[in-house]
């Protein structure tokens, strides 16, 4: 199919279905709905001759028939190519299926307001991260998921509350058919001053379907909330993952998103990172531990627009297989913007011959008084370590396993509720020992 | 500390922005027509009597580049150029053959009395042969007898083109193709004139080869030609240091510097570009578009590039090393220094294809006043490149709140057994350093020069000694003024 013809199916699935897209009667959503999918028009399906796009093909994942998701009824199981590693933690609990919404299933928290895309529209709390999007004119796939979104979920933490529990977002793929779908999930979460909260996403599939999720997330931190973050990926080989993370930070708030690839086809998580209040901080750490033919690209904009904000990105990559891992990451220092303190971190460790790793940590600084930093690894596990293991009869498979693990987990301190990180841990080990050592 | 004191004096000597180099020789100039076309492409080879290869290549550049799109990647803003609205071809009056030096017009000579090139005798205890190119022609090359004892050619492209064609077809646009990129394939339709350099086996090059570019005619572009190759195990260091005069009209400069090291060969290339950067408000300065690239040809060659960029109005240079024999090294220092509204956008290519092949980048941003200054590298690692291994470090100072700095890599790795590693940073001068130079007595600006040479050592040291010295002054001067 070709890119005109894959542009032409995306927008006939809108301009066909948007009288049944939620909100379709609500000026304010279908207006700026009608926007969006012009930006798409205009901008046309990433390619991989543009920058952002370059190492990882999408149009490709983009260009065939496919059928918009639908609600699933039937029979719920917290299940993709791996368990859910949270199952068994107190949470609240949101179950997304097939991209929709299952009230049935789900337990939203006492004291956070939680509303729904498909039953109650857009709140008007939600529309200035919409508008952002709208901002964005050349992010083709953030304004098609709002063109496109048939579900998602609003949640406000009020001002100065504290969640005892973290809430968890399951997204679930029930329906195993063969037919290919696309499913448009667009989510809020806003905290109010002061208002804390652990947030856990799980993305469980494992289908043979080549499945096209579109889902973003806008997260809006008023001055001094804290949102820690942990998602987990697992999918299935031909899966498609696309995921838009976008964050605005105020004054003296904290971000600390921690992001799992166990798994999945082909998964691009663009995350864009606003920090903008003074005192704002953010720590992100994302790992990925890959096989078979899987691709993930991740890729990190953030930007210090006011003086004094910090950050900190770990990003790590284990990479068997014909696997390939990438990590595109852009720090950018407004002008003025001084007291700026950003790092990067990105390493990745090739376990085959086939497999390859991209990193493209980039700065780019208008202010003076800052402190920026990167530094980039790719390579093999140290061959003096091994040794060390089989010198003391430890065998190569298992030698090689422990250091994979000591690789990646030392990352996983960023988790800081333990129980947490303890399960975050397991579903990694877990993972690890699926993967081949081909070396 | 002689040599801060020294930048001092240097600094005082030249008072404020008063770019020395900035003044025009009046000499009789052979001008093709205004304007790019194929009549423009038969002017240049007709005038050096080219054979008709040579031409047939030139006018399938002038056809592909015709279909070229200017690349608009890097991160350099300037007004669109006028391709037709340029000179694309100026020779000095030609005489007669030129027996001695006393036949170079004696303007010329002068010009580089004031450049500080003394194309005399005395040059020899240097050890310094000097092909001086002046504006696209070269008019004079000394050390010929000692250059030809040791069997080693070092000539201007247009003579080597008559004198050794087989060597020139052979490796004309090999390293860089036709078709490579915009600039390159424009400079392959007009290329006036530059330097050409063959090392026989096994032979080191019994001094230092030095060439002085030099604009000179106003809208003229500036189109060098360079190509060094160094047979089996020989070795061979080349300079090439930069001044122009003052004009307030921007010139496109476009060169392509083609290296080929074969088995056990090691080429050397050192860099220092003063090309009129402008003044101080941004207007004038040289556009400076240019394509070097070294191939590695053979097993355990090395080809090093040290570059010392302080002028040009807009520089994009990416000099890069194809790694393909094995156990081939790579090396690229370099320091950028953007002042005023100076834009740079350099940095380097490491392709490593063969076994064992090694690499090193050191890169050192320096940005003041309203400059940019950004460093742009690829360190690819192909699936065949086993033990490949690369560093790389790249550091950016700030001064000033106005100037930008930017490290775009791109780190590419297709082999497990290969190690690449790359590190970054970014800070403007540490108030702490400055405050124990200041406490010990040492002015602000003499402090800041201080703590820059320092920032830069890594790369100065890589210098040749006639160049590490020159290099150290232009640091001072192209930063002068710029702490507040």
């Amino acid at each position: 199919m070709s890119a005109e013809a894959a542009l032409a199916t995306w927008l006939g699935d809108y301009r066909g279905n948007r009288i049944d897209l939620p909100g379709a009667d609500d000026p304010r959503l279908a207006e700026r709905r009608e926007r969006a999918i012009a930006l798409v028009e205009s901008a046309g399906l990433p390619h991989r001759r543009l920058e952002e796009w370059k190492y990882s093909d999408l149009l490709h994942r983009l260009a065939s028939e496919y059928e918009p998701a639908t609600p699933w009824a039937g029979a719920l199981v917290r299940e993709g190519a791996l368990a859910d590693p949270f199952a068994d933690i107190a949470c609240n609990t949101l179950i997304f299926a097939n991209g929709f919404f299952r009230a049935d299933a789900s337990s939203p928290p006492e004291g956070l307001t939680v509303t729904t895309l498909a039953e109650s529209g857009v709140p008007d709390g939600a529309l200035p991260a919409l508008d952002a999007q709208l901002a964005r004119a050349d992010d083709a796939i953030g304004n098609l998921n709002l063109a496109l979104a048939r579900d998602g979920v609003f949640i406000t933490v009020p001002a100065g509350f504290k969640a005892e529990r973290p809430l968890h977002i399951v997204y679930l793929d029930p329906a195993a058919s063969g037919a290919r779908r696309a499913r448009t999930v667009r989510s809020q979460i806003r905290l109010e001053e002061g208002a804390e909260l652990t947030l856990i996403e799980t993305y469980l599939g494992k289908g043979g379907a080549e499945d096209v999720t579109n889902a973003a997330l806008d997260i809006t931190l008023s001055e001094r909330a804290v949102l820690s973050h942990v998602r987990v990926l697992s999918d299935g080989e031909s899966a498609t993952q696309i995921h838009s993370l976008n964050a605005a930070l105020e004054k003296g708030a904290r971000y600390a998103p921690t992001i799992l690839n166990l798994g999945a086809g082909y998964c691009r998580t663009t995350m864009r990172l606003e920090m903008q209040g003074a005192g704002a901080h953010a720590e992100v750490t994302a790992l990925a531990a890959l096989g078979g033919r899987e691709h993930n690209d991740l890729t990190t904009i953030l930007r210090h627009a006011v003086p004094g904000t910090t950050a900190m990105q770990t990003v790590k990559s284990v990479l068997a297989g014909k696997s390939r891992g990438i990590y595109q990451g852009r720090v950018v220092v407004m002008p003025g913007a001084n007291g700026t303190d950003s790092t990067q971190l990105a390493k990745s460790v090739l376990l085959s011959r086939e497999a390859e790793a991209d990193t493209k940590p980039e700065l780019e600084i208008l202010a003076d008084d800052v402190k920026c930093a990167h530094g980039a690894t790719i390579g093999a596990l140290d061959p003096a370590a091994l040794f060390y293991l089989r010198a003391r009869g430890i065998p190569k498979a298992e030698a090689l396993a422990m250091l994979v693990e000591a690789f990646l987990g030392d990352a996983l301190g960023a988790i800081a509720d333990e129980p947490l990180r303890e399960a975050a841990a397991a579903a990694l080990r877990a993972r690890l020992a699926a993967l081949e050592v081909t070396l | 500390m002689a040599i801060v004191d020294e930048t001092r004096a240097e600094v005082e000597a030249r008072a404020g922005d008063k770019y020395k180099y900035g003044f025009v020789t009046d000499i009789e100039m052979d001008r093709a027509a205004k304007g790019l076309s194929e009549e423009t492409v038969r002017f240049i080879s007709a005038a050096k009597n080219e054979p008709s290869w040579l031409l047939d290549w030139r006018l399938e550049a002038f056809r592909r580049w015709q279909a070229m799109a200017e690349p608009k990647w890097a991160r350099v803003h300037y007004p669109p150029i006028d391709f037709q609205n340029a000179y694309y071809y100026a020779a000095p009056k030609k005489k007669q053959e030129l027996a001695s030096l006393d036949e170079v017009d004696p303007q010329i000579l002068a010009t580089y009395e004031k450049l500080g090139i003394p194309l005399s005798e005395q040059k020899m205890l240097a050890g310094v042969a000097v092909d001086a190119v002046f504006d696209s022609v070269s008019v004079a090359t000394t050390f010929k007898a000692k250059l030809a004892e040791a069997g080693v050619i070092f000539c201007p492209i247009s003579e080597a083109v008559r004198d050794h064609p087989e060597l020139v077809r052979k490796y004309l646009g090999s390293v860089v193709p036709v078709t490579d990129n915009f600039y390159a394939t424009l400079n392959s339709a007009v290329f006036s004139d530059g330097s050409f350099v063959y090392v026989p086996p096994g032979v080191r090059c019994p001094m230092e080869l030095s060439t002085y570019f030099r604009i000179n005619a106003s809208e003229t572009g500036q189109f060098e030609r360079t190509l060094i190759i160094a047979d089996k195990g020989s070795y061979v260091s080349y300079l090439e240091g930069c001044t122009a005069p003052k004009r307030d009209e921007n010139q496109l400069h476009a060169a392509v510097v083609e290296l080929v090291a074969l088995d056990d060969a090691e080429i050397k290339y050192s860099t220092v570009q003063n090309w009129y950067p402008g003044d101080e408000n941004g207007r004038g300065g040289i556009y400076n578009f240019v394509t070097k690239r070294g191939d590695c040809r053979g097993p355990r060659a090395k080809i090093s590039w040290t570059q010392v960029e302080t002028g040009s109005a807009i520089t994009w240079k990416y000099p890069s090393c194809i790694l393909r024999g094995d156990d081939s090294v790579g090396e690229f220092y370099s320091i950028a220094i953007a002042n005023h509204f100076q834009q740079a956008d350099t940095g380097t290519k490491m392709i490593h294809l063969g076994k064992n092949t090694r690499s090193r980048i050191i890169s050192k941003g320096i940005s003041a006043g309203k400059a940019q200054n950004t460093y742009r590298g690829l360190v690819s690692v192909h699936p065949k490149a086993e033990g490949a291994r690369n560093y790389t470090q790249c550091d950016s100072l700030l001064m000033g709140p106005e100037c930008g700095a930017h490290t775009v890599p791109y780190i590419e790795s297709r082999n497990p057994t290969a190690t690449v590693e790359h590190e970054a940073t970014t800070s403007k001068i540490s108030e702490e350093q400055l405050f124990y130079a200041r406490s010990r007595g040492i002015p602000a600006d003499e402090a800041v020069t201080l703590i820059v040479n320092g920032f830069c050592r890594e790369v100065l040291q890589q210098l040749p000694m006639e160049f590490a010295v020159e290099a150290q002054k232009l640091v001072g001067i192209s930063l002068e003024g710029s702490v507040g």
